[in-house]
């Protein structure tokens, strides 16, 4: 009793409080209460499950944090989300600044980054509302694409259908609009074919998203193919209008033939122009959907490796070896469009029995190989024009492709076309080649 | 049968009455002057300071285990980047403040049910009283004020030497630094999950003491019944601490509902 | 079946200002349903010895604890002096404990704390003294039991009759007017016992302090009782002096100064 615990009990209690200050200290410094900050402002349509008290980062830095969400009032409104962000970093965020709305890995929580602005910009003023990008999401896409090719498929049906009848009730009625006949009837066919290969890329592109591996998590962060992939799907819509216009037109068309009355050559003329723009319009979406498809198997699974992006890569790109590396080396097997194809009654080129048992005898020599080695099917013609060499060459390339794809299980993610026309420096006939070759890009450690 | 069970319920029931009183009057003499303010010091040096190496060497050697486990699930998701915060909140949300006031209420409470046991069967309290000396508060309101003040504390250095425990498993797996350690450590930590799971543990302490002395001032029966009194001491202030961490969790979230989010 | 013997003979010391230190008024009391005292009413003049005689569990013990308030009455009255210690609480109990000396059957020693230190409790408690004259005090209080080398020891390192002399150091130290004495020769052997019973004498004819003892020992009893009651089954079965016992024709009063004679 006589001991003076006084100083020792003291110690202990001021230095539990203390302790326990400093607890509150280092949760006090992530929440900022200790740090000079500024309001900043973002407006998204959609958070994502963005929630209060969400971090903010400046360049991938931690900066702050969400502190408030306004609610938008209306279904168009966008929520205005309120950023607490570290005042040492408001020279970094300038007036081009866009904040996103983010992932934290794949258990993580959302978070809200800011891209640093451009040099020459002003600095965000404070309270300022700086560029939003939009939250990415996997799901929406892949239900607007599916949307859109059901849109095209019906649509086509029913223009064709219409077109048809218009057609053939103009053929009943005026013998004289011949010419005008055949123009649309190659228009339709145009068209026709254009949204085939529309709605089988875009079915590709969703095959593949749904299978995942690999490219899922690349297209999650690469904005420009989120991009293209969107300004499809507008495309698409678009297309679709300008189909539905023309087969309004061509009923209108036939009623006119049938009242006998109208000015029968300003109405033909009319949809025979608009015939043509949407045909301009779905032969553009066969071509962006063919450059998405590609982008989208290739550009993952080659900037993942280092190579090259394959719709950057031009035919005289490829000729000069821009896949092959310094651990890869192309292995090609060569195969004559004689063998390989046959006119069908359209006059388009199909695959023949022979070619499918010549293709499987060259596939035999790349089973071995990784089925994660690139594998290119080079497109092969000979024609009197560089376009028609430059289609024609594609065909016979996506004809093989589908075929091997298919037979042999390949994964389309590494798998590509490529339209050479008739130039082909080492083949077995000398410069110049008609069919298609079939190039695997092996490791060099396998022989 | 219901004649033997209905007199065993009636004194249940005159026994929580009798807690329930006790406990009241603990609270109002606490707050009320004269305060036995030496005597005070005496008991946190007893119940506080020297529960310290107990609480920090334990709070240590949970911290290894919780952040061995914690990785082993973690690296699952790959997410090794979140041992320190899920540990640390772990440790301050609810493992802390438990694991000390289960470590506390066997030391404590088996403490004061033996020494207030024994002082009632050698009459050392009615010789207290004889002093004229307030034998309640001189005892009871010292040990019940002090274990009030040092569950906190103690709290506070269990989830202190936690985190340190996990640091040192975490640095010996991956060499993290300190700084880097708690700074991650508390990035999913809220204040709403810090002060209410701490100030919480001031009912555990008033749990331990109120219960522990209630045990003790009515031990009859001499040696056998101050045993009896040190063990009754720690399974009921344990099992009324785990009952009402129920409650008092249950209230946290009524009044922040952030933290159950 | 009681019989009233003469309870007060002439006052040996006139000089003590209460005439009357302790008084029972028809005490009863109940533990548990059982009747431990039944109307017992006595009175104690002050600056002499009472002793309170019976055998165990007849409720002297309990008549104790009545007079320096550690147990309430069911019915009826306790008086220390002029206040009604059965209806005081708080500050004013302590303020009438703190006349009184209470010696336990085992001391009851705090034993967390030293020997000396148990004797200068108290007057840490109740008086402003600074720490010499408190040691100084506790000191002497213990030379006067004949402790004055054990202050700094621990109570479980003291034998029974240092403890019980120790547990008197304490009872003494705010110099009471009034002593209660529960036992004082229990577990003692009969020469320790007879240094306590001397101890306590020499309080009251040096003091002028008041004895209240409880005890079974009739010898001690014979020493220290200017007065004495006997207790059964919690009513007062006799009173008087130790000659009026010796001369009593009750049954019980007989039997019981005739066993302790043989002992």
């Amino acid at each position: 009793m006589s001991k003076n615990r006084l100083p020792i009990v003291g110690a202990f209690v001021v230095g539990g409080l203390l302790l326990f200050a400093v607890g509150l200290f280092l949760i006090g410094d992530r929440r900022m209460l200790f740090t000079d900050t500024f309001e900043l402002y973002a407006e998204f349509s959609r958070v994502s499950g963005l929630e209060n008290g969400g971090k903010v980062r400046v360049a991938g830095m931690d900066a702050g944090e969400v502190e408030e969400i306004h609610v938008p009032t209306g279904p168009t409104g966008k929520f205005r989300l309120k950023l607490r962000v570290r005042e040492d970093l408001h020279p970094l965020i300038r007036v081009d600044s866009v904040a996103s709305i983010q992932n934290d890995g794949l258990v993580g929580n959302k978070f809200v980054q800011v891209e640093a602005g451009s040099e020459g910009s002003p600095e965000v003023p404070p309270k300022g509302t700086i560029q939003s990008r939009e939250p990415f999401d996997l799901a929406d896409m892949l239900n607007k694409m599916n949307e859109a090719i059901d849109l095209i498929t019906a649509t086509i049906t029913e223009v064709k259908g219409g077109v048809d009848e218009a057609v053939s009730s103009i053929t009943d009625t005026a013998d004289g609009a011949q010419v005008l006949i055949a123009d649309v009837g190659k228009d339709v066919r145009a068209i026709t074919e254009s949204s085939r290969k529309a709605t089988d890329n875009l079915t590709a592109i969703v095959a593949g998203v749904r299978q995942g591996r690999g490219s899922v998590g690349k297209l999650l962060n690469d904005d420009a193919l989120y991009v293209s992939a969107r300004n499809i799907v507008s495309q698409a819509e678009k297309a679709v209008a300008n189909l539905r216009e023309a087969s309004e037109q061509a009923k209108g068309a036939v009623a006119d033939f049938r009242g006998d009355s109208g000015p029968m050559k300003g109405l033909a003329g009319n949809l025979q122009q608009t015939l043509t723009s949407a045909r301009e319009a779905m032969s553009d979406l066969a071509e962006n959907t063919e450059a998405l498809k590609r982008s989208f198997f290739f550009r993952g699974f080659f900037n993942r490796r280092g190579y090259f992006d394959l719709s950057d890569v031009s035919v005289q790109q490829y000729r000069e070896g821009a896949l092959a590396s310094g651990d890869r080396r192309p292995l090609r097997i060569w195969a004559g469009a004689p063998v390989l194809f046959a006119k069908d009654a359209d006059g388009q080129e199909q695959l023949t029995d022979d070619g499918r048992l010549r293709l499987d005898a060259a596939m035999a020599a790349f089973v071995k190989y990784p089925k994660t080695s690139p594998f290119v099917i080079e497109g092969y013609a000979e024609a009197d024009t560089g376009d028609v060499r430059f289609l024609s060459s594609r065909r016979r390339a996506e004809l093989v492709r589908d075929y091997v794809v298919g037979k042999y299980g390949l994964d389309p993610d590494f798998v590509a076309i490529m339209s050479m026309g008739a130039e082909a420096d080492d083949s077995p006939t000398g410069k110049r080649w008609d069919g298609v070759a079939l190039t695997m890009f092996v490791p060099r450690s396998v022989s | 049968m219901l004649d033997r069970a209905a007199p065993a319920a009636t004194a249940a029931l005159a026994t929580v009455g009798e807690v329930w009183l006790f406990a009241l009057k603990a609270v109002r003499e606490s707050v009320l002057p004269p305060f036995e303010f030496r005597e005070t010091v005496r008991q946190l040096y007893e119940l506080g300071v020297r529960s310290a190496p107990l609480v920090a060497i334990s709070g240590l050697a949970v911290g290894v285990v919780l952040s061995m486990h914690t990785r082993a699930s973690l690296e699952r998701f790959g997410a090794e980047a979140m041992i320190p915060a899920g540990l640390a909140i772990a440790l301050v949300r609810e493992t802390g403040p438990l694991t000390a006031a289960l470590l506390l209420s066997g030391r404590i409470g088996a403490g004061i049910g033996a020494e207030l046991g024994a002082m009632k069967v050698t009459e050392q309290i009615d010789a207290l009283e004889a002093t004229a000396v307030d034998s309640f508060r001189y005892l009871v309101v010292t040990r019940v004020v002090a274990c009030v003040i040092a569950l906190p504390i103690l709290t506070t250095i269990m989830n202190f030497a936690g985190m340190i425990g996990g640091y040192l498993a975490e640095t010996a797996a991956t060499g993290m630094s300190l700084s880097l350690y708690f700074t991650s450590a508390f990035t999913l930590i809220d204040m709403t999950d810090y002060v209410p799971a701490t100030i919480k543990t001031m009912v555990f302490g008033f749990i331990i003491a109120t219960m522990s002395s209630y045990l003790g001032f009515t031990t009859t029966s001499g040696t056998e019944g101050v045993g009896r009194a040190s063990t009754r001491a720690v399974v009921l202030s344990s099992m009324l601490i785990i009952v009402s961490n129920v409650i008092l969790v249950r209230l946290i979230f009524f009044i922040f509902p952030e933290v159950a989010g | 079946m009681t019989e009233t013997l003469e309870a007060c003979e002439t006052s040996a010391r006139p000089a003590a200002p209460p005439a009357i230190a302790v008084r029972l008024d028809g005490v009863t009391k109940e533990f548990a349903g059982r009747r431990v005292l039944d109307d017992v009413s006595f009175e104690v003049p002050a600056g002499r010895g009472f002793v309170i005689l019976g055998r165990s569990g007849t409720g002297k013990s309990v008549t104790l604890r009545h007079i320096i308030g550690l147990a309430r009455p069911d019915r009826g009255r306790v008086f220390v002096g002029d206040d009604e210690i059965s209806a005081l609480d708080g500050p004013e109990l302590s303020r009438v404990r703190r006349r009184i000396g209470f010696l336990f059957q085992n001391a009851a020693l705090f034993d967390s704390i030293s020997v000396g230190e148990n004797v200068a409790f108290p007057l840490r408690r109740h008086t402003r003294l600074g720490e010499p004259e408190i040691r100084q005090r506790a000191g002497d209080k213990l030379a006067a039991v004949g402790l004055d080398k054990e202050y700094d020891k621990m109570p479980a390192d003291l034998s029974g009759g240092m403890r019980k002399r120790a547990g008197l150091a304490r009872a003494l130290a705010l110099d009471p007017d009034l002593i209660l004495v529960d036992e004082p020769s229990a577990g003692l052997d009969p020469i320790t016992a007879d240094e306590i019973d001397d101890l306590l004498l020499g309080l009251k004819r040096s003091g002028g302090a008041t004895l209240v003892v409880v005890t079974h020992n009739i010898p001690s009893a014979r020493r220290l009782g200017d007065s004495l009651v006997m207790l059964h089954e919690g009513r007062i079965v006799a009173r008087g002096s130790a000659a009026d016992f010796d001369r009593s024709t009750n049954e019980l009063v007989r039997a019981f100064m005739a066993s302790q004679h043989a002992g």
